[in-house]
């Protein structure tokens, strides 16, 4: 990092899309003109032109991944910047509730409760910029090992118990018995994308009479996993809306249902980095299913980047 | 006598909340507020766990790691870091940190690997 010294953002920014305009430049090649040519000499510079580009080419690609990772430590420095108050609001409130500094009574404890819930939905919206802001820079990775799907949907849904009961929503997961279903995942994301979907489609339920069901399915070489729910639905024009940013069903912009409308974004985005495919089936009014594909074997991205 | 943990953390008011809920949960502490400082202390008097930021200013979290394991010391040491920062965890882990948690973290969670490894 202390190779030289540490441009600024901006111009990183510039140097990087100058060099990606020169970068295309000798992609295109001027030299490949000569390319037809029955000239032997023709041919005898474009063999020296295409060495020299390759020389360039290979400096220029240099330079470019040098000022990509530059631009992704402003990314980790801005996140450190933007986690670091958060983590010492919620301490401080943490100590507080706990008791460990002093008692307090039950009306500043109330208000408390109420600063320490926002201090966690404040936490989710910067996860999801950052998260998007991460993607946006390709500096996103998923780290996959073999898991069994199965259960990380079990686990996952556990995890919604309390506030489904709360809501009195019943929630129910099938699959296969006969087999056990692995693929090589990034868990933790994997968990963000059902993490997203489960508390979507408990959003989206009426209390009292929601149903939410997960199914983990096999379909040759890939598992699919399913989240249907009974809640409102989603309109035709609205459904392929619903995976852009800052987007929500039924609203112009983000937040008619709260949240920052990046949540189901950044799911599709995960699902894809692991060469899977994420989508939604619905009916307005009566539910919606919504849907991922994973391959079950380490193998390339399908036809889509 | 109870374990003592030495907090590397520059935001001082982190360490000092640190502080609070390690002393109420039996620990001693001590702070250190870079990683020059960090490793100074380490060497005066090893603590039984470091609780080591990543981000500080003269040397980093990756640097004091680095330092302690080449220089033969088997402290436990936990990580803080931000969420999202897989490589970094990566990193730490390579270079011999024994875990992390990530911030904002909870204080169950924190405790929990705290006395993991701290016997």
């Amino acid at each position: 990092m202390s190779e030289e010294r540490r441009p600024s953002y901006e111009e990183v920014v510039r140097e990087l899309e100058e060099l990606k305009a020169v970068l295309a430049a000798l992609q295109s090649g001027q030299a490949d003109t000569l390319l037809g040519s029955s000239d032997s000499s023709a041919v005898e510079i474009y063999r020296v032109i295409s060495e020299q580009q390759e020389a360039e080419r290979t400096e220029l690609i240099r330079r470019l991944e040098h000022l990509s990772r530059i631009k992704s430590d402003f990314l980790a420095l801005v996140s450190h910047e933007l986690r670091t108050p958060l983590a010492i609001l919620q301490e401080a409130v943490n100590l507080i509730l706990d008791g460990l500094v002093g008692r307090c009574d039950e009306g500043v404890k109330a208000c408390l409760v109420m600063a320490q819930s926002n201090i966690l939905r404040l936490g989710a919206i910067v996860n999801d910029l950052l998260d998007m802001a991460a993607l946006e820079a390709g500096r996103l990775k998923v780290t996959k090992e073999k898991e069994n799907i199965q259960l990380l949907v079990e686990d996952s849904l556990k995890t919604f118990q309390s506030s489904a009961g709360e809501k009195q929503v019943r929630l129910s997961f099938e699959t296969g018995k006969d087999a056990v279903y692995y693929a090589p995942v990034d868990r933790n994301r994997i968990l963000q994308v059902l993490t997203n979907l489960f508390g979507n489609a408990l959003k989206f339920v009426r209390p009292g009479e929601g149903i939410i069901q997960a199914r983990v399915l096999r379909e040759n070489g890939w598992i699919r996993i399913e989240i249907e729910d009974n809640g409102c639905g989603i309109r035709k024009e609205d459904k392929e809306k619903v995976f852009q940013r800052f987007e929500q069903a039924g609203g112009r912009g983000p937040a008619p249902a709260g949240g920052t409308g990046l949540g189901l974004a950044i799911a599709k985005e995960i699902v894809e980095l692991h060469g899977g495919r994420m989508g939604v089936s619905s009916e307005y009014g009566k539910g919606s299913t919504f849907f991922f594909l994973l391959p079950t074997a380490s193998r390339e991205l399908p036809d889509r980047q | 006598m109870g374990k003592r943990i030495l907090i590397a953390e520059d935001e001082e008011q982190l360490a000092r909340l640190l502080e609070i809920r390690l002393r109420a949960n039996g620990y001693e502490t001590a702070t250190a507020s870079d990683g020059e400082d960090a490793l100074q202390q380490i060497a005066a008097q090893p603590p039984d766990l470091v609780l080591l930021d990543v981000m500080m200013p003269k040397a980093d979290g990756f640097e004091v790691l680095r330092s302690l394991r080449e220089t033969g010391s088997t402290v436990p040491v936990i990580l803080l870091t931000a969420r999202s920062q897989e490589s970094a965890v990566v990193q730490g882990l390579q270079l011999g940190a024994n875990d992390y948690i990530t911030k904002p973290f909870s204080p169950v969670e924190l405790l929990t690997r705290i006395a993991k490894w701290v016997k």
